[in-house]
């Protein structure tokens, strides 16, 4: 049964996870590990999780780097993809990072900030400034949340598209400054109206030309301003330090850190919040050591946390595709996203997603269900380069029971009902060798059709 | 592959059983079959066509390339060459050598209307290497069967005195070195009949055969005959008429002609040749001009018109379409051509575009300033640098009409032109796109109007420009000619390309295409890292995989010259020719 979280010890929760024989360190927590901190891994990859320590392993996500040489090549095919100047095609571009990337949980984080910072090229509409933002919440993803709050405030897709182009002295547009508190720092109910006007004051002749942050000094209102408590002619970038300055700031951070990476509900109680919120002042907003103690303590590793998560579209898709180290059409994939509700780069509106229970519907339900057919049986999908049942065969799995053993730890959170596996497996078995491969493809998909699948 | 697969194929190519021999003249494949027949098909000297593809160097050149070989390591195809090595070695030679020995006097596929059965005939070497591989390839199907619980998959009958043996709902019997493979009993039958009785009414003797029989040129590897008059009875018996109308405007003006021809031709043949340096089919029906209707006589050219669809003599050329079309005689007669609805969106269009020609009737004084025939090109674009080069290099195209009355039309389409350029500015200024600026030149015997995109003041000369900057919109104005083109290079080119005199292309050529391979492969490596963008997003794949294919498409390329499409008229027939040649061995 699980403890209710407002029970929980905080530094129980947070105390780093030491494997016991109650519950060992097995391929399955590893598993649960990579859905949490990126999108899922594969049969190698959870071989070689499982021989480090847990912590090891935390350690070795969070401090992995891109190398050099897979950054240069996202870069030209990122430039490559926009080249016509569709904005469009740029989330195939990132799903393609996705299943291709040696660091998900950089990728990961991304997301995370991707939905934090809900940017539309719905209303930028522009290919080149949307990879800019891109990119830049990549660099900033594990790193200093502070240096990204300003890096964003001069984001020329983010000033578009909270119409701070337009942000003049004579007229000073709120939009930025309230989001600002609202929905990227502070949350409601820790700041005033006053604040909002006063704050939109700071930003004001931050403009964009020509694609670019420009300060025109001419449309900045140089006066005195009163935010938060504190008085000066203060700039936008000080108008930020004062954002960030507050107690508000770290707490509403690790709360939607913890949604997004631990659970979707409830909310989690402040008791829970406040040690890693300390943490996060403590090191100076950065965001990686924060991360670091979440994944690697008691509480991820506990009922309160496993499958407590309803899988994005995302993780639904990219996360399938990854476990079972395969490769596709990006395009396609991109466009299957979309009609699961998740648009990459055309978030709904300035909250992002909302995540958690609204992932799922009679309609999306449907629509995952097919679009894992589609990805599974689509004549671009492949497995490790070769079929899925090349694939099975490389890793010992002849016979049905075996092949659905493997498919449950690395794609599941949680064990499928008995009778679903035995069927699962006859149905693999009985197939003729000329029909197994598309045989083995089905038992995928009525596999990612189960409850058990929608849930990370 | 399995066993069954491989007997499949092998079932085209061969068995036989003992027979009688027919005295007198030896018949051809035409005198064996019944006159019903609407379609025929034969290839007289298979082992030619085999040599033809197998021994040219082009192959050997493929089979070279990495992809080549690596598709031969797959487990799949190693599977594949394993079986086919089992059946050699159980023929006792290579599957080439069966095959040319099975077919060396001639393969004829034919379609009877009658039975609405087909049938193929192949003539073996002798009889007793029909035999051999029969027996073999027979006991091969045996064994898979066996091999997968099932029962004896030939039926053995008796047909006056002959061996048949049915396999599903179609068989086959050999007679002599003939080999009759059928899908129907009574075409079967018939075969059969006029092969032992050796005569009988035959397609041989059908007068359209006959007549199209007469036309086939000697040098042809594939022939093919249709016989469009009983096609056309069979389909208008079935309430199925042959279509006199389409609903698509571009196939209407492309092939709208040959609509008209079907309705009244009797026969169709096609005629494949083949040789180390090209590959040509050319279709061919019989022709009366009378038989073009009053409405679609805007694409055929009059017997003595003066007009030539040649392509011009530009660098870099990469397509030229050339062709007569009469596009205001086309444009007034719409209601004669097409259906209701899609004559209600282009009087729709009219309306728009007599606005955009400032009240001109476009019909009747736009495109009734045109001459009948059109010009569209496409040719490689070249960019002074890689600072003033976009980032996908696109072609430059244009299009060239001769004018009928130059010195009235000019001022007219040159300021249209403006005004377009004028409302693209407007329009492209409102979304925050570069801006057009106008300009004019000239050149020996030619006035331009050239409209070019400004680049940003302040922009990063490492970046490359967006897509737009393969346009420089401009109209040229040369003696009677008239260009629209997308760049000013091509737009000067064309302009000052010398005048083909018109003789020398006759008026008979009614459509010419030519595409050069060499300048698709230039532009297609102009876009390369383009192209691998494109292939690691559809296909999944990584750099390396998508390098190796996109490589693959351009060495393929590397092999081909040049490909072109015509489509003549002359007095008495109508003919379409397709021809691809390829480059030497480098």
């Amino acid at each position: 049964m699980t403890p209710a979280l407002d029970s929980l010890d905080p530094e129980w929760a947070w105390s780093p996870f030491v494997p016991d024989e109650e519950t060992p360190w097995t391929r399955r927590l590893a598993a649960h590990l990579c859905r949490r901190a990126g999108f899922a891994a594969d049969s190698a990859q959870l071989d070689h999780l499982v021989r480090r320590t847990p912590a090891e392993a935390v350690r070795e996500l969070v401090a992995a780097q891109e190398p050099e040489e897979f950054r240069r090549e996202m870069s030209d095919l990122a430039r490559g993809t926009i080249a016509p100047g569709d904005v469009g095609q740029l989330s195939a571009w990132w799903v393609y990072r996705m299943l291709a990337t040696p660091q998900p949980l950089l990728e990961k984080a991304t997301l995370f900030w991707h939905g934090h910072f809900a940017t539309s090229a719905a209303k930028v509409d522009d290919a080149e400034l949307m990879l800019g933002q891109n990119e830049l919440l990549r660099r900033y993803a594990l790193g200093d949340f502070a240096a990204l709050v300003q890096a964003i405030s001069r984001d020329p897709a983010m000033l578009l598209w909270l119409d701070s182009a337009t942000n003049r002295k004579a007229h000073p547009n709120e939009n930025y400054a309230r989001e600002l508190m609202e929905l990227f720092c502070l949350g409601e109910g820790n700041y005033t109206e006053a604040d909002v006007r006063e704050l939109a004051r700071c930003f004001t002749g931050w403009e964009i030309k020509l694609k670019r942050f420009r300060f025109n000094r001419f449309q900045h209102d140089g006066g005195v301003k009163t935010i938060l408590g504190q008085t000066g002619p203060f700039g936008g970038e000080e108008g930020v330090r004062l954002v960030l300055a507050q107690d508000a700031c770290p707490r509403f951070l690790v709360r939607k850190l913890i949604q997004f990476f631990l659970f979707d509900e409830p909310p989690p109680p402040e008791r829970l919040v406040e040690p890693l919120a300390r943490q996060l002042r403590e090191t100076n907003l950065n965001v990686a050591p924060v991360l670091e103690r979440m994944l690697s303590s008691r509480l991820f590793f506990s009922s309160s946390v496993l499958a407590r998560r309803v899988r994005s579209p995302v993780e639904f898709a990219v996360g399938m595709l990854r476990a079972l180290e395969a490769t596709t059409n990006a395009f396609d994939l991109a466009r299957g996203l979309e009609d699961l509700g998740q648009r990459l780069f055309y978030p709904p509106n300035v909250k992002g997603w909302d995540g958690g229970r609204t992932w799922i519907n009679s309609s999306t339900l449907l629509a995952r269900a097919n679009l894992a057919r589609r990805l599974l049986h689509h004549e671009k999908t492949r497995f490790a380069g070769g079929t899925l049942s090349a694939l099975l065969e490389r890793h010992g799995c002849t016979r049905g029971p075996e092949a659905v053993a493997w498919f449950e730890e690395l794609l599941l959170a949680i064990p499928l009902p008995a009778e679903v596996k035995q069927h699962l497996a006859r149905q693999i078995d009985s197939a003729a060798a000329s029909q197994r491969e598309t045989r083995l493809r089905e038992a995928v998909h009525l596999l990612t059709t189960q409850p058990e699948f929608q849930l990370a | 592959m399995s066993w069954r697969a491989v007997w499949c194929v092998w079932i085209g190519l061969g068995w036989g059983a003992g027979g009688a021999l027919l005295p007198g003249a030896e018949p051809t494949a035409a005198d064996l079959l019944p006159p019903g027949v609407v379609a025929y098909a034969e290839i007289t000297d298979p082992p030619r066509l085999l040599s033809l593809v197998l021994d040219h160097p082009l192959r050997q050149r493929l089979e070279r390339l990495e992809e080549y070989q690596a598709a031969l390591r797959r487990k799949e195809t190693l599977a594949a060459l394993g079986v086919l090595e089992y059946v050699e070695a159980r023929l006792g030679m290579t599957w080439r050598q069966a095959v040319e020995k099975l077919t060396v006097r001639g393969i004829a596929a034919a379609v009877d209307l009658p039975t609405k059965g087909a049938a193929l005939l192949i003539r073996a070497e002798s009889e007793a290497t029909l035999l051999t591989l029969r027996d073999e390839l027979m006991s091969l199907g045996r064994e898979e069967a066996r091999n997968k619980g099932r029962k004896d998959p030939f039926r053995q009958h008796d047909y006056r005195g002959q061996t048949v043996y049915q396999v599903d709902k179609g068989g086959f019997a050999t007679v002599g070195d003939w080999l009759v493979i059928v899908n129907n009993g009574e075409l079967g039958q018939a075969i059969l009949d006029r092969l032992l009785d050796g005569s009988g009414e035959s397609l041989s003797s059908q007068p359209r055969f006959a007549e199209a029989r007469r036309t086939k040129p000697p040098e042809a590897a594939v022939w093919l005959w249709a016989d469009v008059a009983s096609l056309r009875e069979q389909s208008t018996r079935d309430g199925k008429p042959f279509g006199k109308q389409t609903d698509n405007p571009v196939a209407e003006l492309l092939v709208g002609s040959l609509l008209d021809v079907f309705q009244h031709t009797p026969w169709l043949t096609a005629t494949l040749r083949l040789s180390p340096q090209e590959v040509a089919l050319t279709w061919r029906t019989p022709f009366l001009r009378d038989w073009i209707s009053e409405p679609r006589q805007y694409s055929v050219a009059p017997a003595d018109a003066q007009t030539s669809v040649a392509p011009p003599e530009i660098d870099g050329l990469l397509v030229s379409l050339g062709s007569y079309r009469d596009l205001a005689a086309l444009w007034l007669r719409a209601a004669d051509l097409y259906p209701e609805n899609v004559v209600d969106k282009l009087a729709e269009a009219d309306s728009n575009l007599t606005t955009l020609f400032a009240g001109k009737d476009f019909g009747e004084d736009v495109l009734g300033a045109l001459g009948p025939v059109i010009q569209i090109v496409a040719a490689e674009q070249t960019f002074a640098s890689d600072q003033t080069a976009p980032a996908i290099k696109l072609p430059a195209f244009a299009v060239l009409f001769t004018l009928r009355d130059p010195e009235l039309s000019r001022r007219e389409l040159r300021r249209t032109f403006q005004s377009l350029i004028g409302f693209i500015n407007i329009a492209g200024a409102m979304n925050g796109q570069p801006q057009l600026e106008l300009d004019m030149s000239s050149g020996e015997g030619f006035d331009l109007v050239t409209a070019h995109f400004v680049p940003p003041a302040n922009r990063d000369p490492q970046a490359p420009l967006p897509i737009q900057f393969n346009f420089s919109p401009t109209v040229g104005f040369a003696g009677s000619r008239f260009i629209l083109s997308s760049t000013e290079g091509l737009a000067r080119q064309l302009a000052a390309a010398p005048t083909r005199p018109p003789g020398e292309s006759p008026a008979a050529v009614n459509t010419s295409l030519h595409l050069n391979f060499g300048v698709l492969r230039r532009i297609l490596a102009a876009n390369q890292s383009h192209l691998i963008t494109q292939n690691m997003l559809q296909e999944g794949h990584t750099r390396e995989e998508a390098e190796r294919q996109v490589s693959l498409g351009l060495a393929i390329l590397d092999h081909l010259l040049d490909f072109s499409l015509q489509l003549l008229h002359t007095e008495s027939s109508c003919e379409l020719e397709l021809r691809l040649r390829l480059r030497d061995a480098p």
